[in-house]
C-alpha cells in the first residue's frame, strides 16, 4: 500500500493513503474529540469538534473529512483550536439540559468527557433553553429525549447503512432539529439498541437498562456471544453476579460495533430453569460420589454408548470430551443444536448483516473436534443401551428409554428422565473459546458465577482421571496449551 | 527516662533501657496518675458548682449537648420536595462518593414525568458511617443534608442502625426544627 508521511504536533507519522486524519491522530495516540465521526459509519462532518490546523490552509479543517496527503502539517493544539473546541462545546451546550444525575449515560459521555477534558468553562447562557420532548418512545426498547440530542446524526446513519431500516431521520432545523420516525411508525428493528451505543449521549437509551444501575458501576467482562455462530465480541457488565447489560466490543473481523438485540437480552432475561446440583435417579449426591457412580458406567459401556455433544460447549471442553470417547471406545458420536430458531419466537432467523442460521456458539468447533460425527437426526435408539447426553433439545424419539447420563443446564424432557444427572455451566459462566461459523477461534472469560459449585471441564478432567488416564489439562490454559 | 520526641512538643515516650529505679517500682508514676486523674475531678466539680461549662459529661443518648455547632455533621436528612416526596433523584453521587460505602440506593421509574427517576431504597448504615459530609458535597440536587445533633444515633443492634428512606425522612430534629437547616457546604 502507498504510503505518505505527515507531521501532526511535530510528530513525523507514516499512514498509508486515503488514511482520514482523524483515523491516522488515533492510531498514534493522538486523540481528536468528535461526536459525529464514527468508524463504522460514513462520516457527516456536522458537529466540527474535530476541527485541527493544517498548514497552508486558509481555516481549520474537519479531521474527519480529510484525508492525508503527503507532507501535511497538522496542529491539534494551538491556543486557537482550543477556543475553537471549548466555543463548539459552549455551543452544544447551550441548549443541553442538565440532566446528567438522571441520564443513563453519565459516566460514559462523549460530551461530559470532552467537556471536562477540553472546556470546563461556566456556562453564560442566561436565556431560555429550548425545551423539547423528553420521553419519545421510539419502540418498546428505546427511549428518545429531544433535550440531550446533538444532532450528530449517527443513529440515523446506523439505520440506513447497518441495519437498513432507514428508520429514523433528522427533521427540521436549527436549535429545533430532532431525530424522528415517520408518523406512527415504531423503531423495530433486529439491531436497534447499537443508536443506545453509537449515540455520543444520553439522548438514545434502553428502556431495558434504565435507571438500573449507574454504569461506571458495572463490571466488564469481555465475552463471545453465544446467542447465534457468528460470535459477535460482546462485554458482559455485571454487578454482584448479575448482569446489567451486554454490549459489543469493536472486532473489525466479526461484528464490527454492532450486535442484535436478541443477542443482548440472551444473557439479561434468562427464562430457562437452572439445574443446580447432581442427583442420580433416586437422590441427591455429592460431587464425588456421583463421579465415582458414573465411571464405571462410562467404562462398561462405552461401545454402546450414544455419544450427543452439545454445541454450547467450549472447544476446551470438547478436546476432553474427545479424549473421553477414545478412551471408553465410543463408536457413535452425534452433533446437536442447543438451540434451535422457533417460528413464532419473533427472533430473526438469518440475515446478512450479523445473524446466522445456527443460533448456537460452537457447531464449527464440535465438527472440527470430531470429525467422524453424524447429526443427530439420523440417530435411532436401537443399537444402544446407555446415552450420555450433553447439553438440551435432544429431541430423539425414544431417547429416554436408554440409560441417560446428562449433563445439562436446565431441566427438560431429558433430564428429568435422566439416571444420572449434573449441571452445566452456561457460556457466561465459564472460561474457554468458541470457533465460530468463520472459522475463528475466539477465547472468552467467565462473567459470573452460576449456582452450581462444578464446571463442565472439571466433569471431563474428574471422569478421565478416575479411569486412570491423564487428562489433556486440569485447566482451560493447560487444555488450550495442549491443543 | 521519658524522653521528647524533636519536633513534636508534647509527645514523651519511656525508653526502657534507660528507666530509673523510680520509674520501675511504678508507685511513683501510679500515684502521679491518680493525681491527674483527682486534679480534674475537683476542678470539674469547681466548674459544675459555679455553673461553668464542661462541668459534667452528659448522659448521651438520653440527654443532648444543647450547644452543638450549626455546622456540626450530625445525622442525615433526606430533603423533601414540597408535597412530602424526596428530593433526591437516586443519582447515586452520594453513594459513589461516600468512602465507608454505607450507601444504598436503588432507583425506580417516577411516577411524575417531570422527574422520572426517584429512589426506591435508600439506606444508609450508620454504623459504617464516618461521618465526613461527602455525600452532603457531593449530591447535585441538595437532597442530602446532615443535621447539626446526632439524635437518636444510638442502638441497640447493628440493624438498627441502618437508616431506610422513610426513617430519614420523617426525623425531624428538634434541636432545630428547621429540617432544611444543616450541614450544607
Ligand atoms: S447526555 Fe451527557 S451531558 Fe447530557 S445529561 Fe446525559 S450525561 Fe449529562
Ligand atoms: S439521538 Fe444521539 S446519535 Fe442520534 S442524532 Fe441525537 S445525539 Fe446523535
Ligand atoms: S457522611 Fe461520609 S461516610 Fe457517612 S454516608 Fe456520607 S459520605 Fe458516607
Ligand atoms: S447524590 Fe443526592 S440526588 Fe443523588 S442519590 Fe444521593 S441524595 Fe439522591
Ligand atoms: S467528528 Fe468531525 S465533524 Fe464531527
Amino acid at each position: 500500500m502507498e504510503e505518505v508521511k505527515i507531521t501532526v504536533d511535530g510528530k513525523e507519522l507514516t499512514v498509508a493513503k486515503g488514511t482520514l486524519l482523524i483515523d491516522a491522530c488515533e492510531a498514534n495516540g493522538i486523540y481528536i474529540p468528535r461526536f459525529c465521526y464514527h468508524k463504522h459509519l460514513t462520516k457527516s462532518g456536522n458537529c466540527r469538534m474535530c476541527l485541527v490546523k493544517i498548514e497552508k490552509t486558509p481555516k481549520p479543517q474537519p479531521s474527519c473529512m480529510t484525508p492525508v496527503a503527503d507532507g501535511m502539517i497538522v496542529h491539534t493544539r494551538t491556543p486557537e483550536i482550543d477556543a475553537m473546541r471549548k466555543a463548539m462545546l459552549e455551543f452544544v451546550l447551550i441548549n443541553h439540559p442538565l440532566d446528567c444525575p438522571i441520564c443513563d449515560k453519565a459516566g460514559e459521555c462523549m460530551l461530559q468527557d470532552q467537556y471536562m477534558e477540553f472546556s470546563g468553562d461556566k456556562s453564560r447562557f442566561n436565556e431560555t433553553k429550548v425545551a423539547k420532548e423528553k420521553l419519545y418512545h421510539f419502540s418498546d426498547r428505546i427511549l428518545y429525549d429531544a433535550e440531550r440530542c446533538i444532532t450528530c446524526s449517527r443513529c440515523v446513519r446506523f439505520t440506513s447503512e447497518v441495519s437498513k431500516t432507514n428508520k429514523l431521520g433528522l427533521v427540521l432545523r436549527g436549535d429545533s432539529s430532532y431525530v424522528s420516525l415517520a408518523p406512527g411508525d415504531t423503531f423495530d428493528d433486529p439491531y436497534s439498541d447499537c443508536v443506545t451505543d453509537i449515540c455520543p449521549v444520553g439522548a438514545l437509551t434502553s428502556k431495558q437498562f434504565r435507571f438500573k444501575e449507574r454504569v461506571w458501576n458495572l463490571h466488564k467482562t469481555p465475552s463471545i456471544c453465544a446467542g447465534c455462530s457468528r460470535g459477535c465480541n460482546i462485554s458482559i457488565e455485571t454487578k454482584d453476579n448479575q448482569v446489567y447489560r451486554v454490549r459489543p466490543i469493536e472486532n473489525e473481523h466479526v461484528n464490527k460495533s454492532w450486535m442484535c438485540n436478541f443477542g443482548r437480552d440472551y444473557y439479561v432475561h434468562p427464562t430457562a430453569e437452572r439445574l443446580t446440583s447432581q442427583r442420580s435417579k433416586k437422590n441427591d449426591l455429592d460431587y464425588n460420589t456421583f463421579i465415582k457412580e458414573v465411571t464405571p458406567i462410562f467404562k462398561e459401556n462405552g461401545a454402546k454408548m450414544a455419544f450427543i455433544v452439545s454445541s454450547h460447549a467450549t472447544n476446551e471442553e470438547l478436546a476432553l470430551a474427545k479424549q473421553l470417547a477414545d478412551v471408553i471406545g465410543v463408536k457413535d458420536i452425534f452433533t446437536k443444536s442447543d438451540r434451535e430458531w422457533k417460528e413464532d419466537s419473533g427472533e430473526v432467523k438469518e440475515d446478512d448483516i450479523l445473524i446466522t442460521a445456527d443460533k448456537t456458539p460452537n457447531l464449527a468447533g464440535v465438527k472440527k473436534t470430531f470429525t467422524k460425527a453424524k447429526d443427530i437426526s439420523t440417530l435411532t435408539v436401537s443399537p444402544f443401551t446407555h446415552a450420555f447426553v450433553w447439553g438440551v433439545n435432544a429431541s430423539v424419539k425414544d431417547l429416554t428409554k436408554l440409560k441417560l447420563i446428562v449433563l445439562s443446564t436446565e431441566r427438560d424432557v431429558v433430564s428429568d428422565k435422566a439416571d444420572y444427572l449434573i449441571a452445566g455451566q452456561t457460556p457466561a459462566e465459564k472460561h474457554g473459546s468458541f470457533t465460530n461459523i468463520d472459522g475463528l477461534v475466539q477465547p472468552f472469560r467467565r462473567a459470573i458465577r452460576g449456582e452450581q459449585n462444578t464446571s463442565d471441564l472439571q466433569f471431563f478432567v474428574d471422569v478421565l482421571k478416575t479411569l486412570g488416564e491423564t487428562p489433556l489439562g486440569r485447566t482451560v490454559d493447560e487444555v488450550r496449551a495442549a491443543l | 527516662m521519658s524522653q521528647q520526641i524533636p519536633g513534636l512538643p508534647d509527645m514523651t515516650y519511656i525508653d526502657r533501657e534507660k528507666r530509673t529505679f523510680l520509674d520501675q517500682i511504678y508507685f511513683w508514676e501510679i500515684t502521679r496518675g491518680i493525681l491527674i486523674t483527682t486534679k480534674h475531678f475537683f476542678r470539674n466539680m469547681a466548674k459544675w458548682l459555679t455553673f461553668r461549662k464542661g462541668g459534667v459529661v452528659i448522659l448521651y443518648p438520653e440527654e443532648m449537648r444543647p450547644d452543638y455547632s450549626q455546622n456540626n455533621r450530625g445525622r442525615h436528612i433526606l430533603v423533601q420536595r414540597s408535597d412530602g416526596s424526596p428530593r433526591c433523584v437516586a443519582c447515586k453521587m452520594c453513594a459513589t462518593n461516600c468512602p465507608a460505602e454505607c450507601i444504598t440506593i436503588v432507583a425506580e421509574e417516577s411516577d411524575d414525568s417531570n422527574i422520572q427517576k426517584r429512589p426506591k431504597v435508600f439506606e444508609i448504615d450508620v454504623s459504617r458511617c464516618i461521618f465526613c459530609g461527602f455525600c452532603v458535597e457531593a449530591c447535585p440536587v441538595d437532597a442530602i443534608r446532615m443535621a447539626p445533633t446526632t439524635e437518636e444515633l444510638a442502638g441497640y443492634n447493628r440493624f438498627r442502625m441502618i437508616y431506610d428512606k422513610k426513617t430519614l425522612m420523617t426525623w425531624k430534629p428538634t434541636v432545630n426544627d428547621d429540617v432544611v437547616h444543616g450541614y450544607n457546604p
